[in-house]
């Protein structure tokens, strides 16, 4: 037991504290799987940075930058920033509109069809129930690693955690804690990462020695090391482009994400929210690379890559200020469990039981049949974890992603296409997935799993459409999607959307301006 | 050189995307909003306006 330990268990207690306070407001089902549609935007914004940001980014990114993958690893990063912006206006609005309360709910009613529905639940679940172990097994490895204490009594303390704060208060309870975890790692990451640079003799000094040492150079060159995120220098970047892309999808259209834009309280509310969540996943991503550098410069030799944060946290910075930045980062894996949870609630609840029993019972089950399960796969780790863990990574970029924007850019999809385009970029992603799993081989970057899938999808969907007809009863749904409700027709909230909206290219002019001042620019001449 | 590239292909693909969204966003809601000298008006208020 240490501070770290103390500090993690106040604030695991405070969330818990505010998911009980928030549960005495939920009164309806709306209530509890979307917010009651009124989230205000800081909410919206906060959850959306939160539920990208988990254990992964800060523990697994930190070290990769250690080891030499910017070049690909930030590209892939920073592009998946861009889904946000694309998604809430080519997809959110129309999903808001629906009322839906899943998005599987959401594809169903847009092709009229239940077996549509039925495969997005289906992927939606095994997803989320892999995310959860995934984010569980991060959080109980950083707790084990910061205090000291068991990796399973970590496991069951995170469990207690967030099962506690989304059974009680659903989604309302899910989005105030989201938002002030979001808040506590994002400062806690931007004040460390000055203190980093302190200790390690300034930015621009940090950057000057690392152009000019030639063992240190590719850490922030474009050419990366080989070998860390591919074994070329070019794979790498393509590598980065190609990813960028399958993580942009599935920031567009994941339901953790999308989610957020049936809680929020207008489509304006919608469209501004992306921008601040945008920029502040760059400032995050940005932060973690500049950590490892000023990490590498301190202790050039961690062992484990998973370690470098964390030892930044616990040698580079005030005492305090290192227990909030790991109690950020906790707080960063519990956001984003709270997320998955209370989504594979709402699936369970609304997708496959229906209205037979109560909603918000049947939610709470299923959330904790689902923690129950993942604690078991963390603790136990049998054998047949390896193959559940497929079932992750970017398979709602090739399932979903083409098939839903088709879904609402399309006038030509069916039915069918969308069955087999869901399909197809299910069964190939997760093939793909499966062989280089299997037998270790190392693709090229252009045959990656989930743009394969991807690919596939949209094949599947142009073919199996172009040999069936849409209904009537699809045209018309279509169409109504189109046909903004009158609600949404306030001059002043418009004005606001474009407003926002607009400012996201000024956001576009200003990330390229600082990373020409802070990083390319400097580096170039030091070099 | 590598480095300013890879920093204005990143900076340039949010300049990007966050254009063709605002393309999009007021290509639809110019269909719904009027402009009456520079202040926005829905629909609703039109018909109000030209019924009064």
């Amino acid at each position: 037991m240490n501070i770290y330990f103390i500090g993690m268990c106040i604030s695991m207690a405070v969330y818990i504290v505010i998911g009980l306070l928030v549960s005495r407001k939920v009164k309806s089902v709306d209530d509890y799987y979307v917010a009651g549609r009124r989230a205000p935007g800081i909410l919206i914004v906060g959850s959306l940075v939160a539920s990208y940001a988990s254990t992964g980014i800060f523990i697994g990114d930190s070290g990769e930058y250690y080891q030499g993958g910017m070049n690909g690893l930030y590209l892939c990063g920073i592009m998946t920033t861009s889904g946000y912006i694309l998604g809430a206006v080519f997809f959110g609005r129309y999903l808001r509109r629906s009322e839906a309360l899943t998005i599987p709910e959401f594809i169903g009613r847009r092709f009229h069809s239940k077996h549509v529905k039925n495969l997005a639940t289906i992927t939606a679940v095994a997803t989320m129930e892999v995310y959860l172990i995934s984010v569980l097994q991060g959080v109980g490895t950083l707790m084990n690693a910061v205090t000291g204490i068991s990796y399973d009594a970590c496991i069951l303390m995170a469990v207690i955690v967030f099962t506690a704060i989304t059974t009680l208060s659903g989604s309302s309870g899910v989005l105030i804690t989201d938002t002030i975890m979001a808040t506590l790692f994002t400062t806690a990451l931007i004040v460390a990462v000055f203190f980093m640079g302190h200790t390690a003799g300034g930015w621009f000094h940090t950057l000057k020695t690392i152009a000019q040492t030639p063992s240190l150079r590719e850490l922030l060159s474009w050419k990366g090391v080989p070998g860390v995120v591919s074994t070329t220098s070019v794979n790498s970047i393509i590598w980065g482009i190609i990813n960028g892309i399958v993580w942009m999808s599935v920031a567009m259209v994941g339901p953790w994400q999308s989610s957020r834009y049936m809680m929020a309280k207008n489509e304006s509310t919608v469209i501004s929210s992306t921008i601040p969540s945008a920029f502040g996943i760059f400032l995050i991503e940005s932060s973690i690379l500049m950590s490892a550098m000023f990490v590498k410069m301190v202790n050039p030799d961690i062992a484990d890559p998973n370690q470098v944060m964390i030892w930044g946290a616990m040698h580079m910075i005030p005492t305090i200020l290192g227990v909030l930045l790991l109690t950020g980062i906790l707080a960063a894996g519990i956001s984003s469990a709270t997320t998955f949870l209370s989504l594979i609630g709402a699936s369970m609840s609304n997708d496959v039981v229906g209205n037979r029993y109560n909603k918000i019972t049947v939610g709470r089950i299923a959330m904790l049949i689902a923690s129950f399960i993942a604690t078991l796969f963390c603790i136990f780790n049998p054998p047949a974890l390896f193959w559940i863990m497929l079932f992750g990574g970017a398979i709602v970029a090739s399932s979903w992603m083409p098939t839903i924007m088709a879904s609402v850019l399309s006038k030509r999809l069916t039915k069918a296409g969308a069955y087999a385009g869901m399909l197809a970029g299910f069964v190939v992603c997760f093939g793909v997935r499966l062989y280089t799993a299997v037998t270790g081989v190392m693709l090229s970057p252009f045959l990656d799993h989930a743009f394969l899938g991807m690919l596939a999808n949209i094949a599947a969907m142009v073919i199996v459409s172009h040999f069936t007809q849409v209904t009537l009863e699809e045209k018309a749904t279509r169409e109504k999607m189109f046909i903004m409700p009158e609600s949404e027709k306030d001059p002043v909230e418009v004005k606001k959307a474009l407003s926002f909206s607009k400012a996201g290219m000024l956001v576009g002019v200003v990330i390229l301006v600082l990373l020409l001042i802070f990083w390319a620019v400097p580096f170039a001449i030091y070099s | 050189m590598g480095e300013i590239i890879l920093a204005c292909f990143i900076g340039g693909w949010e300049i990007f995307i966050a254009y063709i969204s605002y393309r999009r966003l007021t290509r639809e809601t110019k269909k719904y909003l009027h402009y009456d000298g520079g202040a926005a008006t829905s629909d609703a208020d039109q018909r109000k306006k030209s019924e009064e």
